[in-house]
């Protein structure tokens, strides 16, 4: 091969190294699913209104057991009917907080998503072989999960937040559906 | 295999082996400097020296902050870099703040990915996110002529009911006071001492995202395993070019001596 040859492969190279770094330096936020789109997904394309969650002071206390710290906020916004409450609930994982949507029907979890991933981490939690771990479980009265979540190794932060709002979901729909009587 | 079919073999293998060569260079300098260092970290004491370069500081997120303040009613909101201050109240904040305005008893302040509504004493009501139906980014927050308070993005507007909980579209009017920033001189020396005190970036986290190729992004770790890979290329061909040589080499001395 001659020298121009080879000239000619390492600009292309080089080009190739660059447009493989810019779009890796620009990576930021990982939008999956909009939460409108996912509360569009969860009531079969027609949402209702959203409601308003009250917190008392019962409530802090158990959202506190389970997140380890005090819930940021005083009211919590949820989506119902029919006994089918929707939630966009969000927790932060090492640093930055995980954006999750989670579906919960007659006290047991339908399903939850990543919606919006900040970390620069443990990211793995958004598959749906993780995800579908949640599927069917209950609040003990312990309030934790009654089926054993299994973990993925690097995502040790991820997995403990999802698990957590997953609780906190469970939680507050046991609330609102009192309140609702379904 | 045929001697012609054999040639070519080794010149692609030399061609290969001198641009992976010079290709795996960068790499090889960065990970053999970067792991010396980190291998002594305690008595290089990187942990301890912060790197305080600009450009480094802003890729990183580490913005010399600036004070934006909002006075609504009797209450004041300053942002300066990610803390807040409600009524010189602290309380953590992302984004930059757009705008903030007075609801009854509480306050309202917008970011622009998101909506506070805050007590007066700090405490967070509500964080409104795009799930209420807002496009984001937002950049401007605004009551109407009916008291209605209003978001504006790039995407529309929208109009919130009295409990700001639902938030409809609505067709841009005229009769809106939008919430201008008032100035603020940064009276209070808490908020002034500890939001402008100097952050560095420890020397150690640089090397070890340098290192693991974290400092490129979410998909820098895989560009090292790239390098990982074109350095194992690298060994088997050398070696195997260095059994090439001397296999020629006694070739050439059995010739010379026959």
């Amino acid at each position: 091969m001659d020298g121009r040859r080879e000239d000619t492969f390492m600009y292309r190279y080089f080009l190739f190294v660059f447009l493989l770094i810019c779009p890796i330096v620009m990576a930021g936020d990982e939008v999956y699913q909009s939460p409108k789109s996912f509360l569009i997904e969860a009531f079969s394309g027609d949402p209702p209104a959203p409601s308003m969650l009250w917190l008392t002071p019962k409530l802090k206390e158990d959202a506190r057991t389970i997140l380890a710290h005090a819930y940021i906020g005083l009211r919590v916004r949820y989506w119902l009917r029919g006994g089918r409450s929707a939630w966009v609930l969000e927790e932060i994982g090492k640093e930055k907080p995980i954006t999750v949507g989670l579906v919960v029907e007659a006290d047991r979890l339908e399903y939850l998503r990543v919606l919006v991933f900040r970390e620069s981490r443990g990211w793995e939690v958004r598959h749906g072989f993780f995800t579908e771990q949640f599927a069917r479980t209950r609040l003990d009265s312990d309030l934790s999960l009654d089926k054993d979540i299994d973990g993925i190794s690097g995502a040790t932060l991820s997995v403990r937040a999802l698990t957590k709002l997953a609780r906190l979901a469970l939680l507050f729909h046991r609330q609102v559906s009192n309140v609702d009587g379904s | 295999m045929s001697t012609g079919h054999s040639h070519r073999w080794a010149s692609v293998l030399y061609s290969l082996h001198r641009r992976l060569g010079a290709i795996a260079a960068v790499f090889v300098l960065l990970l053999s400097v970067s792991g010396v260092a980190l291998n002594h970290t305690d008595s290089l004491a990187l942990a301890r020296k912060e790197i305080n370069w600009r450009p480094l500081m802003d890729y990183y997120g580490l913005h010399q902050p600036m004070a934006i303040s909002y006075t609504a009613g009797e209450s004041r909101v300053v942002q300066i870099g990610e803390g807040c201050w409600v009524n010189d109240i602290s309380l953590e904040c992302q984004g930059s703040l757009v705008g903030v305005l007075e609801v009854g008893v509480l306050l309202t302040a917008a970011f622009q990915d998101h909506i506070l509504l805050l007590t007066k004493r700090g405490e967070i009501v509500e964080r409104i996110g795009s799930e209420s139906g807002i496009s984001m980014p937002i950049d401007g927050l605004g009551r109407d002529a009916q008291g209605a308070i209003r978001v504006r993005s790039a995407a529309g507007e929208w109009v919130g009911d009295s409990e700001l909980l639902v938030w409809t579209p609505t067709a841009p009017v005229r009769a809106v006071h939008w919430s201008k920033p008032s100035s603020y001189t940064g009276e209070n020396p808490q908020t002034a001492t500890v939001s402008f005190s100097p952050v560095g970036l420890p020397l150690e986290r640089i090397l070890l995202d340098l290192h693991s190729g974290r400092i490129f992004g979410t998909y820098g770790p895989w560009l090292m395993d790239l390098a990982a890979l074109m350095m194992a290329l690298l060994a088997i061909s050398g070696v195997w070019i260095r059994l090439r040589q001397r296999r020629q080499q006694r070739r050439r001395r059995r010739r010379s001596v026959s």
